[in-house]
């Protein structure tokens, strides 16, 4: 597994689908850039609640080959993004509470939600990867960590905060509190690392929490894991 | 409902014809033994599958018989009796076999496949899986299953590159219990390409059964 950044040619060293993960030692950022058929690669991911962005990828980015996929598979995922893009438009809801199904139709749009569903940045990348059959990760192992809570607390804070700019819906909230108490959280970096050492499975939870690890130690090798800034 | 690909130990299947017609154009290219279409522009319709399993049956038991008729339609069960009307498979020594009336709605799919084959042809693969995305997009945003089903029915995976017909099986993957020739089509995938070379394992993991974590 190797943690890359952007080369001379930017992202040209990406044939179809990889993993882009950034931010700084507090918190990270992950989303997809992809390469539709005969087109320059792209970056998908979900900023906050109706903030699904496509766009050039910064050079900010790191990224992470996804390993042990049929490249054609990549392919797949790589022209079916745009799709998913031009049925949903950014209107994708931010939320820590999980889907319990594929929530992506067979059109790529996001099915009808319920109050305080919707994805985070890491779900929203396992969600697209499971569409097509591939399990990034293995859900059932995961466990909670204290600092798991606190980030959740945050979030929903932070929704609560922006709820006016962001257009948030009070029941999207409310309906996300008591997931503050419980629910799985992926950690950007654990997603990353389970694509980049995909083996046929879903990574169980140990092994994503080392993946990360590595992950994060890449990051910060090339110097892409900064201290976080003070707001 | 729908009756997935189930082994029926030592029981020969009974195929229930019905009489069909397919324009010459939709010529089904799962279809294995000799087609008595190759002999005029609208004849039966036969439509074979080769497997590994000896005597294996998909079949739709018909709506009015199980009640589903009575039920409200929703699309699901309008779905249920507009392929119960139009479909029945049936495996027999290694085959599966499918009669397919089309009266008109295979016009469509041919153009649809003919647009497809002829990117294919053109070298343009990914081109051509997008397009088979576009194809499931829109007839699954106009609730009509049956069409994906008739599309995987003559489809010619022969005619397929390996982006089409592993976009063909991912994308449609989520509703296959809704779409009796899925699983059929899926194996036809597996021994087309393998015969391309391809490496199979790989190609369609996480297709066959249960679900991914």
């Amino acid at each position: 597994m190797q943690v890359r950044v952007a080369g001379k040619n930017g992202f040209d060293d990406i044939r179809s689908l990889a993993i882009a993960i950034s931010g700084d030692s507090s918190r990270r950022h992950v989303g997809i850039l992809f390469r539709p058929d005969e087109q320059p690669v792209q970056l998908i991911h979900l900023g906050w609640h109706g903030l699904l962005e496509r766009e050039p990828p910064s050079n900010d980015y790191c990224w992470v080959s996804v390993k042990d996929i049929h490249p054609v598979v990549l392919d797949n995922i790589a022209d079916w993004l745009p799709q998913v893009w031009r049925e949903n438009g950014r209107a994708i809801p931010y939320s820590i509470k999980p889907f319990d199904v594929d929530p992506f139709d067979e059109n790529g749009k996001l099915r009808a939600t319920l109050p305080g569903e919707g994805f985070t940045c890491a779900t929203f990348v396992l969600w697209v990867f499971h569409h097509f059959k591939v399990g990034l990760i293995d859900a059932g192992t995961w466990q909670d960590r204290p600092d798991d809570r606190q980030w959740r607390a945050w979030i929903v804070e932070m929704l609560e905060r922006t709820k006016i700019k962001y257009q948030i819906p009070d029941d999207h909230i409310e309906a996300q509190t008591p997931y503050v108490r419980h629910a799985a959280r992926f950690r950007p970096e654990e997603v990353a690392g389970a694509a980049a050492n995909y083996q046929g499975e879903g990574a169980a939870f140990r092994n994503a929490v080392d993946y990360g690890i590595k992950i994060l130690d890449g990051m910060k090798q090339l110097g892409r894991l900064p201290d976080p800034v003070d707001s | 409902m729908i009756a997935v690909p189930e082994r029926r130990a030592g029981a020969s299947t009974q195929v229930r014809s019905r009489s069909s017609v397919v324009p010459s154009t939709s010529r089904n290219s799962l279809a294995g033994s000799a087609p008595n279409y190759l002999k005029s522009d609208f004849l039966e319709c036969e439509v074979s599958l080769y497997l590994n399993d000896n005597q294996t049956s998909i079949f739709l038991e018909s709506a009015s018989t199980h009640g589903i008729a009575k039920r409200r339609k929703t699309a699901i069960s309008r779905y249920y009796e507009d392929v119960s009307e139009s479909f029945h498979f049936s495996y027999s020594n290694g085959a599966v076999s499918s009669t397919a009336p089309v009266d008109g709605g295979d016009t469509e799919i041919d153009i649809w496949l003919s647009k497809i084959y002829a990117m294919e042809r053109a070298g343009r693969c990914r081109a051509a899986s997008k397009l088979i995305f576009t194809f499931v997009e829109r007839k699954f945003s106009e609730e009509d299953i049956a069409s994906v089903n008739l599309f995987l029915a003559h489809v010619d995976l022969n005619k397929l590159s390996v982006w089409s017909v592993s976009g063909l099986l991912r994308v449609s993957a989520g509703v296959r219990n809704l779409l009796p020739l899925w699983t059929p089509c899926l194996n036809e995938a597996k021994r087309v390409m393998f015969m391309k070379g391809e490496d199979i394992v790989s190609l369609f993991k996480g297709l066959q059964g249960g679900n991914c974590k």
